[in-house]
């Protein structure tokens, strides 16, 4: 069974917000919730760092019988899941 | 042509202020949103790498970016150790998120996001150049 928490990360997935968005990502996945459903519409900037963060929540998901999914990335944003081959790592949704 | 130089000191909070002033000055010279983000994501990967592997963290790093009407681009000098990111070895990028490594990615993005990277030692620094094109459709 999936139950899926919603996070919304706003302005600037970097290393100077990683850790907090990281520490918010594991918060969420308690108790029954085993996804994530990631909304990026409001991220405008996404780093190594921040890629980071996604990685460590779609592996603790996976490791709950979950899964992360994206949505909603801006053109800048997605061309970062792209060159790091997010996009065949985790779902992204238009 | 417009032109942004800075010296830093890298540390994540300078390096967070220095993307700041990069972005708004390639906003305020019509840069594309896109290429804005890639410049400063690249200057970004290339700064905190310097910061953490460079085996000099209180060395100052210079930067400049020069936009031009086809491109941008950028340097950025320090004086750590010898480190070449254009023939450092990519991150695997297969497999599974349980089986993937966390980390290097940030080299990864600076090869695949850039239109040209080149590096040379110069005088005992660092200097590695980038450009990345300006999209008229963004």
């Amino acid at each position: 069974m999936t139950t899926t928490a919603d996070y919304r990360p706003r302005g600037r997935l970097d290393a100077s917000t990683a850790a907090a968005h990281e520490k918010s990502v594991q918060e969420l996945l308690v108790g029954e919730v085993n996804s994530i459903a990631i909304n990026l519409s409001e991220l405008d900037f996404l780093s190594s760092a921040g890629l980071r963060v996604l990685l460590i929540a779609a592996k603790a998901a996976k490791a709950k019988g979950g899964k992360v999914v994206l949505i909603s990335p801006k053109p800048p944003v997605l061309d970062v899941l792209v060159a790091s081959g997010f996009d065949r790592l985790v779902q992204i949704q238009a | 042509m417009a032109d942004f130089s800075a010296e830093l000191t890298p540390g994540t909070d300078a390096i967070s202020e220095l993307i700041e002033r990069v972005t708004a000055f390639l906003t305020d010279a019509q840069v594309d949103k896109r290429a804005t983000h890639h410049v400063a994501l690249v200057l970004e990967e290339l700064l905190t790498n310097a910061a953490t592997h460079g085996g000099s963290p209180a060395t100052a790093v210079s930067i400049s970016v020069t936009v031009s009407p086809a491109r941008v681009s950028g340097e950025v000098v320090d004086g750590g150790k010898t480190f070449d990111p254009s023939r450092e070895r990519d991150a695997d990028l297969s497999g599974d998120a349980d089986k993937r490594e966390i980390g290097g990615l940030g080299l990864v993005l600076v090869r695949r996001l850039t239109e040209s990277l080149a590096y040379e030692r110069v005088g005992g620094r660092n200097r590695t150049t980038f450009s990345i094109g300006r999209s008229p459709t963004c």
